[in-house]
């Protein structure tokens, strides 16, 4: 796999990212040129208004879209040259994902969710259970870990779904508007959650929002403007 | 194990979607197995009519005979030719026959007959005429002089048991023949045209009759295995002379028989084979619509890593485990209605015009249903294979999605 160079690398850096949809008809422009780099352990927010290119690039970055031109490198690997087979392990392996609803395989329990990732990953079944426990409890959902996805709440729905995203042992996590269809509550509860799993075991999140809740939590602000970065805004957050 | 698992779950998680794709699995296998079983019972009752009970599988006659049926083409009767018979193995009996046409008189009417002399014990191995008489009595030795007469003929000729009855015809070497005969009895017989035609007499009496004593235009074999007449007949002219004999299978003996069911087979064969079309298309409908509803579901598992193969083997899993019962079902489902018409044969009006076409053929207007198994497994066979044809497009298409094209769906 193509790598960058250097000892310092980041988790996530782009170089010139577009993005072109229907270049032979009317053609769009979703990215235009996008130099970001993200370093380990980052709570970023990536905003920015409706059409500005905030999900294609978290898209990009997750490896789920093939940028039109630039590069896109994860870990120093550059994901615009892997095949449709290595880009399904380097996701299974390197990135965790929380989308903004319905994340989860409806005929398996939170538990069986979690450790779903863990299979795909060929670990031992002993070690998928002990671990996804683990996790559940982490995001305390430790009495519903037998729930399928129906039986519970939009919330944790949403928490299961981070526990999966960390079941993996992820580069970063990329959550794609993961507030957006939750209530205050179970907002300011998942956001406690990660913002406590990002402090304490240094995980890197990078959401995309138009949530406010979400973007006052965010130490890092990224917005995103006709698919060029507007602004790069580092802040300081009060984790209490 | 993990994609069993998921596809066990997934059949249940729809249970009317899952029921529709069964039930139409259930209906292919049930409707192709009870045609199948009525085409190919149809064929086996034809074939026992005539070749069962009446020409028997396997047939030796003096070379020559088959091509030109004539008393000149007569084979003697020998102790040595029924010694080399009964050492042959798959063969269990030897019916005897001299068989020719004469006319045949009442006292108002005369009709063109077909002469059977049988040997009344052998042939209750082949036809059983005793066990077919509808009036009167079977005969009692092979010399007697009398004749069991078919039920449409008797009719015919306007007689009655006991009545006395006129035979006039050219017997061996152009001698004439001629005879006044009692009736003994009436037979029914399954095929229509020897209800017409038959006049069955003790076999001495008919070579009397014919003037050919020891004389017999064939030997009919009954054989353990019907299905193993070629080889029986491949073995026992390897016994006897082929300048002298020959010895022929019923499909060689029938050849018209065998046309007629190869023909309706092909026919049969398209209508079913329109059913499997119907079939893979309504189950092609089913699984498109399992797999359009899930499309956001296999991009957010394709999304966090789920490999395509692993996608594929679910589904397929999830439509083999609906085809296995579904077929399974279908046979079960299929087996008692073919069971109960084999029992209760289906008996088509005999003044309706399809009753008349087959009894043209010289058949019984009946439609019977087999039981063989082969027809029940290899229709669940076939439904299975087609269901997992049909699926393979929509499975594939589904493994093969765009992450992120599918969950915008």
């Amino acid at each position: 796999m193509p790598t960058q160079n250097g000892n310092n690398m980041s988790v996530i850096r782009t170089e010139g990212l577009t993005k072109v949809y229907n270049p032979d008809q009317v053609p769009v422009h979703a990215l235009n040129g996008v130099d970001l780099t993200i370093e380990k352990g980052e709570f970023t927010a990536i905003v920015g208004p409706s059409g500005s290119g905030k999900t294609t690039l978290l898209n990009i970055i997750g490896g789920l879209d093939e940028p039109t031109g630039g590069k896109a490198f994860i870990r120093g690997t550059d994901i615009s040259t892997l095949s449709d087979r290595e880009l399904i392990n380097f996701r299974l392996n390197h990135i965790g994902f929380v989308f903004q609803s319905f994340n989860l395989i409806p005929v398996l329990t939170a538990l069986e969710n979690v450790s779903f990732i863990m299979q795909m990953q060929g670990r031992p079944a002993k070690e998928c259970r002990e671990k996804s426990i683990e996790l559940l409890e982490e995001v305390g959902l430790k009495d519903k870990i037998n729930k399928r996805p129906s039986e519970l709440s939009g919330g944790q729905q949403q928490r299961v779904a981070v526990a999966r995203a960390l079941a993996s042992k992820p580069d970063f996590v990329l959550a794609d508007e993961p507030t957006a269809n939750l209530d205050s509550v179970s907002t300011a509860e998942l956001l406690d959650m990660m913002a406590e799993l990002n402090e304490v075991e240094d995980m890197t999140f990078i959401f995309s929002t138009h949530d406010q809740r979400v973007i006052d939590r965010a130490r890092r602000v990224i917005t995103l403007v006709d698919g060029k970065i507007d602004s790069d805004e580092e802040r300081t957050v009060d984790s209490g | 194990m993990l994609y069993l698992k998921l596809a066990w779950r997934n059949i249940w998680r729809n249970k009317r979607r899952t029921f529709i794709t069964m039930l139409s699995i259930i209906v292919a296998v049930m409707l192709s197995s009870v045609m199948r079983t009525m085409n190919e019972g149809s064929y086996e009752q034809m074939i026992e009519n005539t070749v069962g009970i009446f020409t028997g599988y396997v047939q030796i006659h003096q070379k020559g005979y088959w091509d030109d049926k004539t008393l000149e083409n007569t084979l003697v009767s020998s102790d040595t030719l029924f010694q080399i018979i009964a050492q042959t193995p798959g063969i269990t009996k030897a019916v005897p026959r001299i068989e020719s046409y004469a006319l045949v008189a009442g006292e108002n009417q005369s009709r063109a007959a077909m002469v059977i002399g049988i040997d009344p014990e052998k042939e209750r191995s082949l036809s059983d005429p005793q066990n077919r008489i509808v009036t009167g009595s079977y005969f009692e030795d092979l010399n007697e002089r009398s004749v069991l007469l078919g039920t449409d003929l008797v009719q015919r000729l306007e007689l009655q048991v006991g009545d006395s009855l006129v035979m006039i015809g050219q017997g061996f070497r152009g001698q004439s023949a001629a005879g006044l005969y009692e009736v003994k009895g009436t037979v029914r017989f399954p095929n229509p045209e020897m209800n017409k035609s038959l006049v069955m007499m003790p076999l001495g009496t008919a070579q009397f009759f014919l003037a050919a004593p020891d004389r017999l235009t064939g030997i009919s074999l009954i054989i353990e295995d019907s299905d193993d007449a070629e080889s029986v007949t491949k073995i026992l002219s390897g016994y006897l002379s082929s300048e002298d004999y020959e010895v022929m299978d019923w499909k060689e003996l029938m050849p018209e028989l065998v046309q007629a069911i190869e023909s309706d087979r092909g026919s049969g064969l398209i209508i079913i084979m329109i059913l499997y079309v119907v079939v893979g298309f309504g189950i092609l409908g089913t699984v498109l619509m399992m797999i359009t509803e899930r499309t956001y579901e296999f991009g957010v598992m394709i999304s966090v890593g789920t490999s395509r193969f692993a996608i594929a083997m679910m589904l397929a899993f999830e439509v083999l485990l609906m085809a296995m019962a579904g077929s399974l079902v279908g046979i079960v489902a299929s087996y008692p209605i073919s069971y109960y018409f084999h029992i209760n044969p289906i008996r088509l009006s005999d003044s309706g015009d399809m009753a008349q076409v087959i009894e043209t053929f010289g058949m019984e207007p009946v439609l019977q249903f087999s039981l063989e198994p082969s027809l029940f497994y290899s229709q669940a066979i076939i439904i299975f294979v087609i269901t997992l044809i049909f699926c393979l497009i929509p499975i594939l298409k589904a493994s093969r999605l765009n992450p992120v094209k599918a969950m915008r769906s």
